[in-house]
């Protein structure tokens, strides 16, 4: 009877896979053959000729991944974007924002077309990708070594880039989170919104899990989901007349960090 | 400014805007006071205000390997004597 009951779910099951291994490699067909016939040449364009190198390859950025949800919108229907009116209204400000999913990312250089993240080390030195991410103005996680001239540039800049109307977006938990509440904090955006007097908000991303688990290969193609970015507090310190410490606005945000959770 | 008044002077700037608690002049600032790049860098920033001169990139490339506060106070005494010779 079991051995019935699983025949019967076996091709339901084999189509889902197939949709799965479909709009998994359609994404990677994008970032593969989609970045050299669409993008190689605007990005050229963006590093050597281009007035403003840094803001034109984040647009580009931004645009690229625009193109992949809306690829995963057709090729993946029952997964809804929720992105209100408010998220892509923020400018001049640190974001600080829970991370579930490889996602993530990529779903916050989508919404913001002018931004700057923190980003591992390591990845500036892999090629193409490590000089997209330079010319995109990105920071390193560390100042070490060699890395010392480009984050002293990154960081003395970064005032006028918020001015700007440039966002500052990071994940202070440095890593995928698969629990509700904030694990290791890192307070290296809340530094850096101290020392360019920048508001901080707190953006909760929901369910980008769901369409691509962490530890798996395959997009989870044919669940029904909504993923959501919403505000969950904005801080503003009052820098001038009351400073905060690190560990005061550490507190505050981590507060509200841990309400955004359901 | 002799090393005894640079030395509190930093010491203050450590405890007043950096929360060092009980610092001592050769702890590990990174692994004992969370002491990271960003602050580094915000703590050039100071020390400029504090001498009264901006500092080069190539300058503040160096106190990037900063690791204690005495590598603090002898960079900035390495500053000084270069400011003086030029």
């Amino acid at each position: 009877m079991a051995e019935m009951h699983s025949s019967k779910h076996q091709p339901a099951h084999f189509t889902a896979r197939l949709a799965d291994w479909f709009v998994t490699l359609t994404c990677w067909t994008w970032f593969t053959l989609g970045f050299i016939c669409c993008f190689s040449l605007p990005y050229a364009y963006a590093a050597f000729l281009a007035k403003d190198s840094e803001t034109a390859t984040q647009k580009l950025n931004s645009l690229f991944f625009r193109v992949l949800f809306a690829i995963l919108r057709v090729t993946a229907p029952s997964h809804r974007l929720d992105i209100p009116p408010e998220i892509e209204a923020i400018r001049s400000s640190v974001i600080v924002c829970n991370h579930l999913s490889y996602l993530d990312p990529l779903l916050l250089i989508r919404t913001f077309p002018r931004h700057r993240t923190i980003v591992k080390t390591r990845f500036f030195s892999l090629p193409i990708f490590g000089q997209v991410i330079t010319r995109a103005g990105y920071i390193p996680a560390s100042g070490e070594g060699h890395f010392a001239r480009f984050m002293l540039q990154q960081l003395e800049t970064m005032p006028s880039f918020l001015r700007s109307g440039g966002n500052l977006f990071v994940f202070p938990e440095g890593t995928r989170n698969r629990g509700e509440k904030a694990a290791t904090f890192h307070p290296g955006a809340l530094k850096i919104a101290r020392l360019c007097q920048a508001p901080i908000y707190i953006v909760h991303i929901e369910n980008t899990e769901v369409l691509f688990p962490p530890g798996k290969f395959l997009f989870n193609s044919r669940r029904k989901n909504t993923i959501t970015l919403r505000v969950v507090d904005r801080i503003q310190p009052d820098y001038q007349n009351a400073p905060p410490s690190v560990t005061e606005l550490e507190k505050q945000v981590l507060e509200a960090y841990n309400q955004g959770s359901p | 400014m002799t090393r005894e008044e640079l030395q509190d002077n930093i010491l203050s700037i450590l405890i007043d805007d950096f929360e060092f608690e009980n610092p001592g002049l050769d702890d590990n600032l990174r692994d004992d006071h969370n002491f990271d790049s960003i602050d580094a860098i915000e703590l050039l920033g100071k020390i400029e205000i504090m001498l009264g001169t901006s500092l080069s990139r190539e300058e503040k490339e160096k106190a990037m390997g900063i690791r204690t506060i005495n590598d603090i106070l002898d960079y900035i005494e390495q500053l000084d004597v270069m400011r003086n010779n030029s």
